[in-house]
């Protein structure tokens, strides 16, 4: 999908602020493909521990085996400036893994819940963290390539999202449309960050 | 995306005498890349350092050097470490508070957006 641009390969590593944008909704809501839709890398899977972020130690100061139950995430890249590099991240695959939610959402620019207008109470969970979080959101219904089961003031109504918050019907698969939710996150939350 | 079956930690000993990094937390999305000292060792690293290092020669995230040689994020956060301490690979990451980040960059940021 494009290469960087040759002025990455010779910044140092101090001069790039990595931003990060997390890409939250049900199972099937279609995040990997909103993810794959504009990144510039295929989409790749890292994997968490859910033990605890260091690894055991010990009295010899030699690290053990053990098994380590993971949870993993897909996510993509978009390599915007010499300078800035904006990752694109997806939450994991069910809601109860909220501690790696904590690790994504902070200091991120925001998220976009994506929702699968048949499934409406998939994001319950997601629009609730977010919230109580007070991360900038804009929410997304994914067509699915066909008609939304709901329009968005009807989504609108139906999960009780508030006036300010965006909710836009997208199409997952297509670069434009993931461009323009993206940008809509990003006035979001420079509309958000100018009444602090 | 599901939850992966557990898997096993590849065992890897520290030695005493060197300094060896705590574990910093360092972020998923933290960028690394080769220093100079990186560039004129590389051919002499082995196993997954020498991974890191040729995957490094271009900024890369943590999140990417452990999808790449497919270890978890709390060994790559470890490698990654003991790789600054030795002066191979730097590491830059973003320390927004819990605001987020700050006017100037959003509004950077919309522009580069923008010009996609």
């Amino acid at each position: 999908m494009g290469t960087a641009p040759s002025a990455v390969q010779t910044a140092p590593a101090a001069g790039i602020k990595p931003l990060k944008i997390v890409i939250a909704g049900g199972f099937a809501a279609g995040k990997t493909t909103l993810v794959d839709s504009i990144s510039e890398i295929t989409p790749l899977t890292t994997e968490a521990p859910m033990t605890n972020y260091s690894v055991g130690v010990d009295d010899l100061g030699e690290v053990t085996s053990k098994t380590t139950t993971t949870v993993a995430m897909d996510f993509g890249r978009l390599t915007l400036s010499p300078t800035t590099m904006l990752y694109l991240f997806g939450t994991p695959g069910q809601d109860r893994f909220w501690f790696m939610w904590d690790e994504l959402s902070k200091g991120a620019v925001g998220a976009v819940v994506l929702v699968d207008t048949r499934r409406l109470a998939d994001c319950f969970g997601p629009l609730d963290y977010f919230d109580r979080r007070g991360l900038p959101y804009v929410v997304a219904l994914n067509q699915f390539g066909g008609a939304l089961a709901h329009t968005p003031d009807e989504v609108r109504e139906a999960l009780a999202i508030s006036p300010d918050v965006p909710v836009v019907a997208i199409d997952a698969r297509d670069r434009a449309s993931t461009k323009d939710i993206l940008i809509r996150l990003v006035r979001h939350a420079i509309e958000r960050r100018t009444v602090q | 995306m599901t939850d992966v079956p557990p898997r096993f930690v590849r065992q890897f000993a520290l030695t005493n005498g060197r300094a060896r990094s705590t574990g910093e937390n360092l972020p998923l999305d933290t960028i690394v890349t080769l220093t100079d000292r990186g560039q004129a060792v590389a051919r002499m690293l082995v196993g997954e350092q020498a991974r890191i290092a040729t995957l490094c020669r271009q900024p890369v995230s943590i999140a990417e050097i452990s999808a790449h040689i497919n270890v978890h994020l709390g060994i790559a956060r470890v490698l990654v470490s003991d790789m600054v301490v030795d002066e191979i690979v730097g590491v830059s990451t973003s320390d927004f508070d819990d605001h987020g980040p700050d006017l100037v960059t959003l509004e950077r940021l919309l522009d580069d957006l923008q010009a996609l």
